[in-house]
């Protein structure tokens, strides 16, 4: 094993521990990315400590490089976050949205009753 | 088609206003001199002097309504606010969707009121391209945008209609009810039509002249946005 390989094999596994510290502290963060994001360094973890395996699965999709197989799985994955990231904002901006609605109304109703209470 | 008082009491108007100041104003004298008091007003967060504005009208105008979003949600945001509103109000027959900015004209209010009553429809929409002279009203690029608009609309809903992106609309409460307006900006204009189509809502796109002034084109929606709105529609149907 080269010195880089036991890096990023010392690095995934020291994310992959990070990622369960911070997930068992903060409820925010949901099972499903925390799975996902386990994986990701998983899959680093795997790569650095078995090339030859991943060299042979490049070469199943058809890439002859390892490193170039990494790099479009690395863009593929970056697109499906971005689109999560996406579909997430817009969940949120919703909930904005009807937030902004309510504050509205009760602001207004408010607003009447002050008014109600004024002329008695 | 004359529209009488109690007809007009019936009417509710829903005004999206953001950053509108004066303009605002006067569209909503102008309403009030024609018989109309059933304004809703949405203030869509405006950092300009709307709000206060339109509070001191309060006085004057008996059955204003001022929703005031705390922060900008954008148009559609803003007309659901309003016709939700609208549509808990025991008296309102009639929702009329009307720019804050001046473009429409409220004599054009007896072409949708007209077919609305003799049931042709339950809702009416605003084509600025039905009656020619209105046609040369339009700026050049205005209308490139427009048109491409329609072809977008038709691709999304599979129905052709003269305009996709008038803000002049009239809709009794059925319509309004099946109608579910869920994307905040600019894009709502052609959701709204997706609706009509989904929902199987008999609707007449009715002639109007839309006014265009200085002030309309500077506050009027750009190439960028129309791309924008492609976009959002897409991601919506699918």
């Amino acid at each position: 094993m080269d010195s880089l390989t036991i890096i990023f094999a010392i690095l995934s596994v020291v994310m992959i521990g990070y990622i369960i510290y911070s997930t068992s502290k903060s409820k925010r963060i949901s099972l499903l990315s925390e799975i996902f994001y386990i994986l990701i360094y998983l899959v680093v973890f795997l790569v650095a400590v078995f090339p030859k395996f991943f060299e042979e699965v490049a070469e199943l999709f058809g890439v002859y490089d390892l490193e170039k197989f990494l790099i479009l799985g690395g863009i593929f994955l970056a697109y499906v976050l971005i689109f999560q990231m996406y579909k997430q904002t817009e969940i949120q901006r919703g909930e904005i949205t009807a937030l902004t609605r309510q504050i509205a109304y009760l602001k207004h109703s408010s607003k009447k009753e002050i008014i109600g209470k004024n002329k008695k | 088609m004359n529209i009488n008082q109690n007809l007009k009491n019936e009417i509710y108007f829903v005004i999206p206003a953001y950053n509108e100041g004066m303009e605002l104003i006067k569209v909503l004298d102008n309403l009030h001199e024609n018989g109309f008091s059933n304004l809703i007003v949405i203030d869509d967060g405006s950092t300009d002097s709307s709000a206060l504005n339109i509070t001191s009208l309060n006085t004057k105008i008996n059955n204003l309504v001022l929703l005031e979003h705390v922060i900008n949600r954008g148009q559609g945001a803003a007309l659901k606010t309003g016709i939700d509103f609208a549509l808990d109000c025991d008296d309102c027959k009639y929702i009329v969707t009307f720019d804050s900015d001046g473009q429409h004209r409220l004599s054009d209010l007896h072409h949708f009121i007209t077919e609305l009553e003799i049931g042709t429809c339950d809702i009416a929409i605003g084509s600025r391209f039905i009656n020619p002279e209105s046609k040369k009203n339009i700026p050049f690029k205005k209308k490139i945008l427009l048109k491409g608009a329609l072809f977008v609309t038709y691709y999304l809903s599979r129905n052709w209609f003269t305009d996709t992106h008038n803000g002049y609309r009239v809709m009794n409460k059925t319509a309004a009810r099946k109608i579910n307006i869920s994307l905040d900006r600019f894009e709502h204009a052609s959701e709204i039509l997706n609706e009509v189509v989904v929902n199987k809502i008999p609707y007449k796109e009715v002639p109007v002249i839309i006014d265009y002034t200085e002030y309309s084109i500077a506050k009027g929606q750009k190439i960028s946005n129309a791309i924008k709105i492609l976009v959002k529609m897409i991601f919506k149907t699918n």
